[in-house]
């Protein structure tokens, strides 16, 4: 069977979207299949058939022209790496911590776990919203930004691109956003704070940034990053 | 015939002429254009493919996956736009041919 390695690499170098490039080989591997076994109906076999075959299919030069001819085959990770992992990955993260901010806040008013305005009043706040925060809080720190790196990594390996496009993208997430604070003070205050590596004070929470939490994300971000620089390793090492 | 500047909409009028009287796996329709034309247009086989996905994706082409004799293939045919887009594609060809065979 013929090896497509070569070609899928060159595709995927080139921005080929994945799908298109794993449709495209498939159907090829299918057709050389057949050629084979057309050569050996005419009492061709082995290498010589093969031969043959990969002549008549064409070489990886010409596959790989024939596709980057047509529109709309390039993946738009290819065309646009700057927006996928310069700008999606910390907006879409700080987007989504403040709506789960909000979500809290309308959350604990409506169930009168938390009071607006309520100034120096003591105010006993729930033991299942406390829970809540808490665990939301962990959720988004040691899951969802680990998950996201995971995720960079993973688009990065599929198209092939550059180590610096995941390694933008985990920066951007630490240095920009986002790590979570929630705090209850004594009289029943809360602190809801998205961290960053940059001090503002924004009208969430007191912002800054919690170390531990820092130190801890971006050691989580640093095994996507290895599994990437191990599998451009063994790729290489194979060519 | 090679040219690329000749062969320009010949492989999609083929294509298309061939996939209106039947659907085809990509192998069957290379061997489709060599027969008809009597090997008169030569493809590599393996570019018959972007092609073939490009004219799906601007819907007149649909494809299926079908099973036969234990093997998956990838058989096309022509959509109702297709059959539009070949009648405009035939009168341009029969215009230009009659030009050429009234100049011969």
């Amino acid at each position: 069977m013929r090896d497509f390695d070569g070609l899928r690499e060159q595709l995927l170098r080139a921005g080929v979207a994945p799908r298109h490039v794993g449709r495209y080989l498939a159907e090829l591997r299918h057709h050389h299949d057949d050629l084979i076994a057309e050569e050996r109906a005419h009492g061709i076999t082995g290498p010589a058939a093969d031969e043959a075959a990969r002549t008549r299919l064409g070489s990886n030069d010409e596959l790989a022209a024939a596709l980057l001819a047509k529109p709309g085959v390039r993946s738009v990770t290819a065309r646009y790496p700057w927006l996928v992992f310069g700008i999606l990955p910390p907006f879409g993260l700080l987007l989504g911590c403040v709506l789960w901010v909000a979500a809290m806040i309308v959350m604990g008013v409506k169930s009168g776990a938390i009071i607006p305005d309520h100034g120096n009043i003591p105010h006993l706040v729930p033991a299942w919203y406390q829970w809540t925060g808490s665990g939301m809080i962990f959720a988004v720190n040691f899951v969802i930004v680990p998950l996201l790196g995971a995720m960079l990594a993973w688009m990065a390996e599929r198209q092939r691109l550059k180590l610096i496009w995941p390694l933008l993208g985990m920066a951007l997430i630490l240095v920009l956003s986002v790590h979570g604070t929630f705090h209850i003070e004594p009289k029943g205050r809360i602190l809801l704070g998205l961290g960053t590596i940059i001090p503002w004070k924004g009208p969430l929470g007191p912002g800054g940034i919690d170390w531990p939490v820092f130190l801890a994300q971006a050691a989580l971000l640093c095994l996507p990053l290895v599994w990437l620089w191990r599998a451009r390793h063994k790729t290489a090492s194979t060519q | 015939m090679t040219n690329p500047n000749f062969m320009n909409g010949v492989p999609e009028l083929l294509i298309l002429r061939l996939l209106q009287r039947q659907e085809m796996y990509g192998y069957e329709l290379v061997q489709a254009i060599r027969v008809s034309t009597r090997e008169a247009i030569r493809l590599t086989e393996g570019v018959v493919y972007p092609t073939l996905h490009a004219l799906e994706h601007q819907g007149v082409l649909k494809s299926r996956h079908k099973t036969v004799n234990g093997r998956t293939r990838v058989y096309y045919s022509v959509t109702a736009k297709g059959t539009r887009h070949l009648a405009g594609l035939s009168d341009q060809w029969n215009r230009i041919a009659g030009a050429l065979h009234n100049l011969a």
